[in-house]
């Protein structure tokens, strides 16, 4: 029995803050405003951090990325295995389209792509699960002494089974010499790694001429392109690599993603590090992340597109930086090959001047000196010593990493920084002032107290 | 749960939107189109430049500026209304990442 005071009348004559947020136009007026005021104060506390110059390291995710990513950490969030139902069936169309997504911005097809963790997992499992599979025969794996130090774990990790490993030496300009690599391979070679651009000193190696003599001597070439994928053009086909690592977080996607290229003709056959259910051809169990995949595909397909514009603009600040520092200060070296390179990775070293006290000085400016793996230890880059750099220099290199968000404003503003705190240091270092006197550093006899 | 609703909220905007958009386009087509793409340059400026992080911000701005200007000579109709249905779509996508 309704009370006498609620009728149907005055039930809609009632004030509107009984319905429900979305639908009540006064309350979504409040409510905006309040959320731009919760906004703003959130954003204030994140104001005021440093320049982002290290995309070597990681790369921030592409608003576009986020955007495909999201419905599917929401939504769409059903196991892309599940076969039954339709939250199984649209996670794997998705993840599907990832893979082609992958698979056309590298020229290959999309049943050779493997999703996996990130680029670390794809080069053990190409590494220890090629070396494996062929090791009744093929005993000997090659590899340079400037890879990622995955790759460099990974081949350690072999020699202790037993396998024999070439660490070939790079020359000075951080380039593999093609005849050494020839000469190196013998029979009972299973796999050649060498990785496309280097995360340290940004050399580009002559992957298309190694492919053809790896092809020529039917030995299987795994490169690790996660600093090369989506930056420069990559075709598996024309260079003839048999595996190629992916890394997401590096081209502006999610982090804890990455695939692995595996060729299908000629068939390259590999152990899996993973047992489990069989998911991705039996090479990798274990549910696929359909948001990651989703972002990674995303991320790909944008690179495709915008490669051309990105790298244009990274090559146009990357020499405005090194000409206003190299034009402003004297002694101070680019490592790496000055042709052979991707321009948004610039190596530096001042000579004179300490890396970590430069580091330290340019507080306002993310940078770092060798690349994030190492940056925990005290010793100079294994990258620089390879190539033959002296003690002192490496110990005083900085590494600038440019990328699409990068704006010229974040450049002068580093350039200058760095000019200035080089200056300084360079007034307090009594080496510098013995240079400037015109002494011979190096034939200094330096005496114990 | 906040965020996830404004997104549902401007999905539905967004439609009603379009369909809107759609409706107009068709009825009066060449005379606006330069209005039209006019009109979509100035709401993607106004809707980059609110991006709270300075990166994104500057990005987005620079972005849609060159793109637009690259595709200045566009004859083809076809092909404007390709262009046009894709910035409508990166319209949409800033106003629900801002």
């Amino acid at each position: 029995m309704l009370s006498p005071g609620r009728t149907i009348s005055s039930r809609l004559l009632r004030p509107a803050s009984w319905l429900p947020f979305r639908l009540c136009p006064e309350r979504t007026a409040v409510n905006s405003m309040q959320k731009e005021l919760i906004k703003k104060h959130e954003l204030e506390k994140d104001e005021l951090r440093p320049l982002y110059m290290d995309f070597q390291a990681t790369t921030p995710m592409d608003p576009r990325v986020l955007d495909a990513m999201l419905p599917y950490q929401v939504n769409y969030y059903g196991n892309p295995h599940s076969r039954t139902h339709a939250y199984g069936w649209e996670s794997e169309t998705a993840m599907e389209t990832a893979r082609k997504q992958v698979a056309d911005l590298i020229g290959a097809d999309p049943r050779e792509i493997i999703f996996t963790s990130g680029a670390t997992e794809s080069n053990n499992m190409a590494i220890k699960g090629v070396a494996r599979f062929y090791q009744a025969k093929k005993r000997h794996v090659i590899t340079t002494q400037t890879e990622h130090k995955c790759v460099l774990d990974s081949c350690r990790i072999l020699e202790a089974e037993g396998f024999e490993v070439t660490y070939l030496p790079v020359q000075t300009n951080g380039l593999l010499d093609l005849q050494l690599l020839e000469s190196s391979i013998r029979p009972e070679t299973s796999l050649v790694s060498v990785m496309t651009v280097n995360n340290e000193i940004g050399v580009k190696q002559p992957i298309e001429e190694i492919g053809h003599i790896c092809r020529s001597k039917g030995v299987f070439l795994h490169t690790d392109a996660a600093q090369a994928v989506g930056k420069i053009p990559i075709s598996v086909s024309d260079w003839k690599v048999d595996l190629m690592s992916i890394s997401g977080h590096k081209i502006y996607g999610p982090k804890g993603v990455g695939a692995l290229y595996v060729r299908r003709r000629p068939r390259v056959r590999l152990e899996p590090l993973q047992s489990g259910g069989g998911q991705e051809r039996g090479l990798r169990s274990g549910t696929v992340p359909t948001p990651l995949a989703v972002g990674l595909g995303a991320a790909c397909s944008i690179s495709q597109k915008e490669m051309e514009y990105d790298h244009q603009r990274v090559s146009m600040l990357a020499n405005r930086l090194v000409q206003k520092i190299m034009s402003e200060i004297p002694d101070v070296v680019m490592n790496g090959d000055p042709e052979q390179r991707y321009p948004g990775c610039i190596n530096l070293s001042f000579a004179y001047v300490e890396g970590e006290s430069l580091l330290m000085a340019l507080k306002d400016v993310a940078l770092s000196s060798g690349s994030a793996c190492t940056s925990a230890s005290l010793e100079p880059s294994y990258v620089l010593r390879a190539i033959g750099a002296d003690e002192d220099l490496a110990h005083s290199s900085i590494r600038f990493g440019i990328g699409r968000f990068t704006t010229e404003q974040e450049v002068d503003y580093t350039a200058e920084k760095c000019i200035q705190h080089v200056r300084r240091l360079r007034e307090m270092s009594p080496l510098w002032e013995m240079v400037q006197e015109g002494i011979d550093l190096k034939s200094i006899k330096w005496t114990q107290h | 749960m906040q965020a996830q609703f404004g997104y549902l909220e401007i999905r539905v905007l967004e439609l009603k939107r379009k369909e809107g958009r759609s409706r107009i386009s068709c009825s009066i087509m060449a005379a606006s189109t330069r209005s039209q793409v006019i009109s979509l340059y100035k709401m993607m400026l106004k809707e980059s430049s609110r991006f709270p992080s300075y990166n994104y911000r500057t990005y987005a701005l620079r972005r849609v500026r060159d793109a637009f200007r690259a595709n200045r000579e566009v004859e083809d109709p076809k092909a404007v209304e390709r262009l046009m249905d894709e910035g409508e779509q990166m319209l949409a996508l800033i106003q629900r990442q801002v």
